[in-house]
Parts: structure tokens; sequence; C-alpha cells
């Protein structure tokens, strides 16, 4: 082979090892980064790194550190030197696994498995396979892989991680600087480079293999926390709403017992043919009788339409927590209609955001309303939330960026939420309207493609 | 001049109804042409002769012995017309006024077990509100996009713009008062209608609703303040279709 043709090889599974490092950090982030995009990154770094050239070696592994910064993430630092250094360290590691592995398996020296572009091929595609059955056979679920600052606990583990991730990329490819240096007699080292990057290298698969467990096993443990919380409070909810609609029943049983003594004292009247008196009975109590149930409390009855149970207690929860704050609440669900297709929990996060910012802002108008309606239309379920507000209109482009939110930071920490939420999944639409002193939020669920 | 279509069974009720739209046209200038009570929801559908936005509904919801309820009798109603005028006239706990909206796009409720002058006073309202109406009717004008994971119907005079989202495949539709995003492709979008005009890789907007364009740094403005990009090649033809318009 010509020293071009090596030179060009070479090059080729350089940008092949950015391009699986990509979509590595595309798979562990949870960013839905288009695929161009991907490659558009990819082509530039790896012309940085021609640029670059040999100090590339030490410079390269923090390349995606570089990149983050523009893309658009709600992380901390934490969180962008985690997954900024994740996929090199895994690339790096991995390889090098692997390579040690081949070549005791194989027989072949570090100088010829270097220096052969089979081999560093053979690297590189190995290296999908075993990411992806290495992950698979701890248990871990790259796509679901969203690391939490904020529990303590993580928040350590993933800073010990950082620091795991910084110091091995540093002394491998320290160490590999030495090498080098030494090879062309810059320097002179009494002791095997290779030796001890090894010794390196098996140390930190180590470590590398019980922090990722650890880690994993905490980020699982604690979604199981976050179920059981929300199962306690669902338990909650629905034994309210129990207590609710007990009272409720009982309001009827009074009505009932009241109607049959209006009714006896009618028929009264009518046996004696006494107009008057039915006149005024019927002024008296009937009249009006009716108007006791248009009291928004009964709307919650109509939550009985809806199936699931979590769904359910979390509505009237959240309604009764708003008619307690003098908010007119109107729920409107039709006929007999179940959650649509999607992660319940996800479902129940986006509702219980949504609620919690109407009643928020219908709290702050003086005769405040909210109301809740959900019911299938042709091919679809549709959930609309409106709720009155104090301006005429929201200005809807800015109420979605992270952070930033015209009631405070949680609404709009809440609304980047239900962004995320509905961007899992291709059958929902988020339409977000306001006009005429409303903010009515529609979440349409498409179903036709069952 | 409207035509006043009625469904209820009650015999009351309906020498009720029919006595505060006559008491509206006495006091207001409302004028109606035709005006008929129906008890049997087939009948009334039978009775339809025109549409359009003089066409005017009070529907009672629960119809005894008919098992076409007053939501059915709109829905079918609203298939042949989209701009008949749709009012239901029912019990309180009947009212679903946001679920009606989106089904048959009623206007308005009004409850049976109101006192004898709100009850006038909301017939005279939505007839006094329909009439004025009249002149202003416009053709049904709405813009449709329908795929396997989404469904979008909005009125086509509302669009601004359409743009590709930061999320794989999803498209945001920015409306005079909405943002809606949803699953689609911008190319798509571009060939569904012929008014909306492909202005960028990433934007195809609607030319009635462009406020502005900036030609030398190739922006386009709305009503809204919003603007987006169009690429250097398409402006020209975009020029060209809002001064056909003036």
């Amino acid at each position: 082979m010509t020293l071009l043709q090596t030179f060009l090889s070479i090059q080729v599974i350089l940008y092949i090892d950015i391009l699986i490092r990509l979509f590595i950090f595309r798979q562990i982030s949870g960013l839905g980064l288009r695929v161009r995009l991907i490659v558009k990154i990819s082509l530039i770094l790896w012309g940085v790194r021609l640029i670059l050239l040999r100090s590339s070696i030490f410079l390269e592994p923090f390349f995606l550190l570089a990149v983050i910064p523009f893309l658009k993430t709600d992380w901390n630092k934490t969180q962008k030197i985690f997954y900024g250094l994740l996929p090199a360290v895994i690339s790096d590691m991995f390889m090098r696994v692997i390579g040690l592995y081949l070549r005791f398996l194989l027989n072949v020296d570090i100088v010829t498995f270097n220096n052969s572009i089979f081999f560093n091929v053979l690297l590189t595609l190995l290296l999908i396979p075993f990411y992806h059955y290495f992950f698979k056979g701890l248990g871990v679920k790259a796509e679901e892989f969203e690391i939490d600052t904020k529990d303590r606990m993580v928040k350590n583990v993933v800073v010990a991680m950082n620091t795991l991730f910084l110091t091995y990329l540093l002394l491998i490819r320290g160490n590999l600087i030495l090498e080098i240096a030494n090879e062309r007699n810059f320097i002179h080292l009494n002791w095997d480079p290779y030796f001890i990057r090894t010794n390196i290298l098996l140390i930190y698969f180590v470590l590398f293999t019980v922090s990722l467990l650890f880690l994993n096993y905490r980020l699982k443990e604690k979604k199981e926390e976050e179920i059981q919380y929300l199962k306690d409070r669902q338990l909650t909810n629905l034994s309210q709403y129990s207590r609710h609609v007990e009272s409720l029943y009982r309001d009827i049983r009074s009505f009932r017992h009241d109607y049959t003594n209006i009714l006896v004292s009618l028929n009264e009247a009518i046996k004696a043919e006494d107009i008057s008196q039915i006149k005024s009975v019927y002024q008296a109590v009937i009249a009006d009788s009716d108007k006791q149930f248009y009291n928004s409390k009964y709307d919650i009855a109509e939550l009985s339409n809806i199936q699931n149970d979590a769904m359910k207690s979390l509505l009237s929860a959240k309604m009764l927590e708003a008619q307690n704050k003098g908010i007119a609440i109107s729920v409107e669900v039709a006929s007999q209609i179940d959650t649509p297709d999607m992660e319940l929990i996800d479902f129940i996060t986006m509702l219980s955001i949504l609620l919690d910012n109407a009643t928020e802002a219908a709290a702050e108008v003086r005769d405040g309303r909210l109301g809740f309606a959900y019911f299938v239309k042709e091919d679809r379920k549709i959930m609309v939330i409106e709720n009155s507000i104090q301006e005429e209109s929201v200005e809807i482009s800015s109420i979605y960026n992270y952070g930033i939110s015209s009631k405070g930071e949680n609404r709009g920490i809440g609304l980047a939420n239900i962004k995320t939420i509905v961007n899992k999944y291709p059958n929902v639409s988020l339409s977000t309207n306001s006009y005429n002193h409303q903010f009515i939020q529609e979440l349409t669920f498409f179903e036709g493609n069952k | 001049m409207l035509n006043i279509f009625i469904l209820e069974d009650d015999h009351f009720q309906q020498a009720r109804l029919e006595n505060a739209i006559k008491n509206c046209i006495d006091t207001t200038d409302v004028k109606y042409k035709y005006c008929e009570v129906f008890g049997k929801p087939n009948q009334l559908l039978e009775a339809i002769t025109e549409t359009g936005n003089h066409q005017f509904f009070f529907l009672d919801i629960e119809i005894k012995g008919q098992e076409k309820k007053g939501i059915e009798v709109a829905r079918e109603i609203r298939e042949r017309d989209p701009n008949a005028v749709i009012v239901f006239v029912t019990t309180h706990s009947e009212f679903m006024p946001v679920t009606y909206r989106y089904h048959v796009s009623a206007l308005d409720f009004i409850d049976k077990g109101l006192k004898e002058t709100e009850f006038q006073e909301a017939v005279s309202q939505v007839l006094e509100h329909a009439y004025k109406n009249i002149p202003y009717s416009v053709a049904d004008n709405s813009f449709v996009y329908k795929t396997n994971h989404s469904h979008v119907q909005v009125p086509f005079n509302d669009i601004l713009y359409f743009e590709t989202s930061p999320t794989v495949h999803k498209i945001i539709l920015r409306t005079k008062t909405r943002q809606m995003e949803f699953y689609g492709k911008i190319s798509d979008i571009a060939k569904t209608d012929k008014r909306l005009y492909h202005a960028h890789r990433a934007c195809v907007v609607n030319p009635d609703n462009i406020t502005r364009i900036d030609r030398t740094n190739h922006i386009v403005f709305f009503e809204n303040g919003d603007s987006c990009f169009i690429s250097r090649l398409k402006q020209k033809k975009l020029v060209e279709i809002m001064e056909n318009k003036l």
C-alpha cells in the first residue's frame, strides 16, 4: 500500500469512529438529533482532527464538550461533562478492550496490530456490537439513561464518573504521547508505556463497569420510588374522590326526601283544587329546586366516565383543589373514555403540569374559570384545558423556552417538560391558543393508525 | 334573513321557544323568512333545503322515543353545511360547551331552566349575533392535513406559517392565535394547499398574512411580529405573488 492509501484508509476509519461516537451520544443523551446534523458535526470534527494532526490524540476525546453548547439542551455543567465524555470513553475504552482480547486470541503483537489497517477496521466495526451487548448484558438501557442530578446520590455518582472519565482520558492519551515521544527519542523512558496503559485500561474498565451498574441501579430505584409515590398519591386522591361522590350522593338523597314531602303536599293541594296553594308550593320549593345541582361540584361526577383510576383520581384532586381556590370549574367527559395510547406515567405527568398551570393562572383572575374536556372525535382523542388569564393573550412563542415564564421559573420548566414528553410520541400533537383573556391547551392523540 | 329550525318534542317547550323568538323579532331588527318547529329529527333534516350561515338551528339534545339524539342531528347538519348556526337548548346537566364546539362547532348552549327574562335574553342574543353575521359569509376555508400520525384542521386565513421543529419529524404551525406542534413533513405541507408558498427549506408561509419582506436580509415578517427566512431563489416569486394580491 502506498502512503497515500494508508493515510486515506486511516482517515476513513477515524471518520467512522467519530460517527459511531456521535450515534452513541445521540442514544445516551436522548436528544433527537437529526442524522443530517450528525453527519455535519462529524465532518466538522473530522476536519478539525485533520488540521490538528498528532496533537489531536490528546484533544480529540474532548471534542464533544465543544459541540454540546451549540445544541439545544437544558443540561447543567455536570450533565454536559457526563454526556460529552461518555461516548469518547466508551469508544476508547471498549476499542482497547476488544483490541487486547483480539491480540490475545489471534496471538498478534502490538506493533503488527497497530499498523494493520485490517485490524483497525475490525476494531472499529466490532465496537458497535460490543457496546450494544455490553449495555444489554449489564441490563442498562442506553435510551433511558436520563441522569437526573437533582437526586444527591445520582449527582455524586455522576461527578465521580466524570472524574473517572477525565483522569482516564488524560492518563491514556498522555501515556500515548509519552510513548510516541519515546519512540522518536525525544525522551527516554525506562518503563514500558504500553504495559502501564494496559493496566490503566483494566483498572478503569472495572471501575467504569461498577459505577455504571451502580448508577443504573440508582436510577431504576429512583424511578420505582417515583412510581410508588405516584401510586400513594393516587390512592389518597381516589379516596378523596370517593368521599366527594358520597357527599354528592347524600345531597341527592336529602333532595329526594324533600321531594317526596313536596309531592305529598302538592297532591293534597290538587285534591282540594286549591290553585293558590299549588302555586305557592311550586314557587316556594320546586321552581328553583334543581338550581342547587347547578353547583359545579356536581361536574366532578362527570369523571365517572373516565376508565383509568389514576387519571380519574388526579383530575378530581386537581379540580377540587381549583374549586377550593374559588375558581369556577367545569368538567366535560361526554362518554366512557380511557387514557390515550402512551405511557401512563408520561400522560399523568403532562396532565398534572397542565392542570397546575391552569389553576395557578386562573387563581390570579377575579371570577377565574378552569375547564376540562376530554372526548373522542373520529380517529382521535382530544383533551382541552382552558383557563382564564389576566392579560388579553399570552405570547406563546416565549413560554416554551426553558426556564423562561411569565409566571416564574417553574411554569416554564413545566411546559418544557410537556414538550419533551410530547416529542417522544409522534401521534401526539400539542396546540396552544390564547385570545380573549383565555389560555387554551389542546392535546390531540391520534389513534387512527392502530 | 334567517331560516329558523327548532327541534323540540315537548309542546310547552315548543311554545316557550317560539314565543321567545317572536318577542325577539318584535323588539330587535332580526328578520326571518322561515321558522318551523319539528318534533322528530328526521322531519327536521328533510325540511332543510338551503345551506349557509343564515340557516339557524335550535336543537334539544334529549328527544323522547327517538334513536337519533340532538347531537347526531347537529352532526348531520354540520356535514351538509359547514356554516349553519347551531344552538343547543337543553337542561343544564347536559351542558358540554367545549365538547360540542369541537364536534359540531355549536355556537352556544341555552339552559331551559333559565327564568323567563334570562331565557328571552339568551335567545335574542344568539339570534342577533347570527343575523348580524349573515353578510360576513365565508366559504369553507379549512386547511386540512392528515397523515398516519396526525390530523390538523385550522381556518386557512388564520395560518401564518409552518416551520420545522427542533424535534425530528415534527412541524410547528403558527396561526394568528395559536401554536401547534405535530408530526409531519414540511414538503408535504407545501403540496397540500396551492395557496401556501414553500419559502425556505424549513419554512412554508401563507402569503396572505405576510406584512413585510426584508429583501436585503431575506426575511419575511408576519402580523404578530414573528419572522422566518426565505431563500434567495424563492424571494422574487413571493414578491410577485404578494404584488398580484394587492
